[in-house]
């Protein structure tokens, strides 16, 4: 009866960890808004290459190593390992008015990174980094 | 035959049958094309009211970052995005932007594959995704990508 009650128990469990291909495609914790909010700041230069370097930098800071990097269009995507492994992604574009947004995401082993503290964290090295405060986005 | 026996008999003659060279008709078969092509051409692809195909790649990097995809390549000029997001395997897109004839509109098409590592095996399983629901709602997801992107947000 135990057993029985025990493999009730842990029966769901499993099913809940198994995903569907949509599910592992489209599955996300925040909605697409409150994502990007927690993850995306504006800092008041226009000037994206030094941000971009900057970024790198942090990264390199935070103990990643960048797999890739595309200056062209602003990316640069980098792995550390110790404690899990962390991919993290940080984009750059041109904002309004001398302004550059910068956009992170990232995952932990198998899960995305949907608490904004990470991001606080690149944020706050990224701006040590510039001398710039990241300004929040509505 | 014993079962223990049988067991390694059958390991020995898969090992051996992998380790065979492919015929000629199954690395032709490798690349044949299938039967649903231009069904998984019409599913993956979307035409997009803009010939602003800098902005339209910025908003499919923020989609894919939306989802929690990891940029692994992207060609800014030719208009290529790859990423890949570990979720019970891997799953691996690819995203490519070509401006329509006229210049007026961006057509976007998108890839989705998922692979599996099997312990032990030299090389994972995988497969392209042709589910339409994992098309459309990538597409929603880059509409709305658009939409934030476009407001700065």
């Amino acid at each position: 009866m135990l057993r029985l009650a025990c493999l009730a128990l842990i029966v769901p469990a499993l099913c809940a960890c198994q995903l569907d291909s949509r599910q592992q495609v489209l599955a996300t914790t925040n909605t697409q808004a409150a994502q990007r909010a927690i993850s995306t700041r504006a800092f008041d230069t226009g000037d994206r290459d030094k941000v971009f370097q900057a970024a790198v930098s942090s990264l390199q800071d935070l103990g990643f190593v960048v797999d890739r990097a595309d200056g062209v269009l602003g990316t640069v995507s980098a792995t550390r390992y110790g404690g899990g492994l962390v991919r993290f992604t940080v984009t750059l574009r041109q904002g309004g008015g001398a302004r550059t947004i910068v956009r992170a995401s990232g995952q932990l082993n198998q899960h995305e990174l949907s608490d904004p503290a990470p991001f606080q964290r690149f944020f706050e090295a990224l701006s040590q980094a510039l001398f710039l405060q990241g300004n929040a986005i509505d | 035959m014993r079962p223990f026996h049988r067991r390694v008999g059958f390991a020995a003659l898969v090992s051996g049958a992998a380790a065979c060279a492919p015929t000629s008709e199954q690395q032709a078969a490798a690349l044949a094309p299938t039967a649903a092509a231009t069904a998984a051409r019409a599913r993956g692809t979307r035409r997009f009211d803009t010939a602003d195909t800098r902005a339209l790649l910025h908003s499919v990097v923020g989609a894919l970052q939306d989802l929690g995809f990891t940029i692994e390549e992207s060609q800014a000029q030719q208009g290529v995005v790859v990423g890949s997001k570990a979720s019970g395997g891997l799953v691996r897109t690819q995203v490519v932007l070509r401006p329509t004839a006229d210049r007026r509109a961006t057509v976007v098409r998108a890839t989705f594959q998922r692979m599996v590592r099997r312990p032990g095996a030299m090389l994972p399983i995988g497969e392209t995704l042709d589910d339409l629901l994992v098309y459309q709602g990538f597409f929603e997801k880059l509409a709305q990508s658009a939409f934030l992107t476009a407001h700065e947000i």
